[in-house]
């Protein structure tokens, strides 16, 4: 007979951490399509990604679940980040005025 | 496994037949207290997993909404990331290669080249990336007088690179045809046939009342180089502000079969140094640099002028082998200065534009 170390779960704090690096994503969205100023973007950009991030460290304190959502999340803000990085670098390229 | 399994139930049987000597069956006694010791940590480990059948169906909605929530969580995510990855992809094609800043060049250039007495803002050019679209704004000017006055705003959308037909919004008392009839032309070749409604310019700026300032599209009785076109309003307070060149087609250009074929010129003042037409250089020359770049985008260049054709490379080879000559422009002054060019021999014909009050 095998013995199975059970999982309980994904941890909570690991999936409120990916909703919430769901919430920025959709603000980039929004931001990409109305094409307005970048409004809210210590909020969305700096503070959401602080808390995600803490919610993410704080569910490794919690023995026995699973953190799949957890590290979705940390990859949702690399690509947010990547893609502002492109976006603004490229937009920044186009036209310069002196 | 199996065979130590084999074993050990061989041993048991002769154990409980008491066929095993004293220090045999020691061991298998020591062996059987293991497994119960075991069974005992199994049982107590497992006993809360053994659930009432009604909990089952609760466990097993709870697990089904999970793994739906999981799924939602996971294609919300793939949604949301499918338009920012193709607004990179649109970013980095247009930021690539300064593929949009030759659009946007191609866009102001071709004003200055094709529309007579415009200008752009160069400052408040302002665009719009959108999914491979890519939209220009740029506002127009035109000089009347010693005023700058904003003729409206162009729109000039692009799918990839390709252009569509741009959107003009006119602020101006007379806004330029979208396409000309060859009898609303404003500048006529000396070659090429003039028609009844040109004659009227006379007749507009004899009535303009002092104390007004105008815009003519002057018409010259033969092609003169540029450099001595002053001599034609010498004699008069007013100046040139664009040249309409002669590039070989533009006395066949009044055929109506040939499609609209605009005059080409470029802009005889100096403008600042962000204006492609700035102190770096003369403006001929840049005129010239000006159309060979344009050359390379001539089909955006055709769309976005009111044309139907521009024949870049044909004109470019002309102006090298003939040089510059000018078969008339755009003057502007005192509207009772300009009404003076009616006695000038070089003036074939006269179109007016705009008129304003006095800012001489």
């Amino acid at each position: 007979m095998e013995l199975v170390k059970k999982k309980k779960g994904e941890s909570r704090l690991s999936a409120a951490a990916f909703i919430i690096s769901l919430i920025s994503l959709a603000h980039l969205n929004i931001f990409l399509l109305t094409q307005e100023s970048l409004n809210g973007f210590s909020f969305f950009y700096m503070l959401l990604p602080f808390i995600s991030l803490i919610l993410f460290i704080a569910s490794f304190f919690q023995k026995g679940y699973s953190r799949t959502f957890g590290w979705w999340g940390v990859l949702i803000y690399a690509f947010i980040f990547v893609s502002i990085v492109v976006i603004f670098f490229s937009a920044f390229t186009i036209y310069p005025k002196p | 496994m199996d065979t130590l399994s084999d074993e050990f139930k061989q041993r048991l049987k002769k154990y409980y037949a008491g066929e095993l000597s004293d220090q045999e069956a020691a061991k298998v006694e020591r062996e059987i207290q293991q497994a119960e010791a075991y069974q005992d940590v199994m049982n107590e480990t497992f006993e809360h997993d053994e659930l009432p059948p009604g909990k089952v169906g609760e466990i097993l909605k709870r697990s089904s909404r999970r793994a739906r929530l999981t799924v939602i969580g996971y294609v919300v995510m793939i949604l949301l990331m499918i338009y920012p990855v193709l607004m990179i992809g649109s970013y980095v094609y247009y930021g690539f290669i300064e593929r949009a800043n030759n659009l946007i060049d191609v866009s102001y250039s071709t004003v200055y080249i094709t529309e007579p007495n415009a200008s752009v803002d160069e400052f408040n050019i302002e665009y719009e990336l959108g999914l491979f679209t890519f939209d220009v704004y740029m506002d127009l000017y035109k000089q009347v007088g010693n005023a700058t006055i904003k003729q409206g705003e162009w729109v000039v959308p692009f799918r990839y690179n390709q252009p569509d037909f741009p959107e003009r919004n006119y602020t101006i008392d007379q806004p330029p045809e979208e396409i000309p009839q060859p009898d609303q032309r404003l500048l006529y070749h000396p070659d090429a046939g003039l028609s009844n409604s040109q004659n009227g310019g006379w007749d507009t700026l004899e009535n303009l009342p002092e104390g007004t300032v105008a815009e003519v599209y002057v018409s010259l009785e033969r092609t003169v180089p540029v450099d001595e076109l002053n001599r034609v309003i010498n004699d008069i307070d007013a100046k040139w502000l664009w040249y309409a060149i002669d590039t070989g087609l533009d006395a066949e250009a009044s055929g109506e079969d040939t499609g609209y074929l605009p005059p080409i010129g470029y802009p005889a003042q100096t403008g600042n140094n962000w204006s492609p037409y700035n102190f770096q250089a003369p403006n001929d020359e840049q005129f010239m640099e000006s159309l060979k770049f344009l050359a390379e985008y001539e089909e955006q260049a055709t769309m976005i002028a009111r044309a139907k054709w521009l024949e870049l490379d044909e004109r470019i080879a002309f102006l090298e082998e003939n040089g510059l000559n000018a078969y008339g422009g755009v003057v502007t002054g005192p509207a009772k200065e300009l009404l003076k060019l009616r006695d000038n021999d070089d003036v074939r014909a006269i179109r007016t534009g705009e008129v304003r009050l006095w800012n001489w």
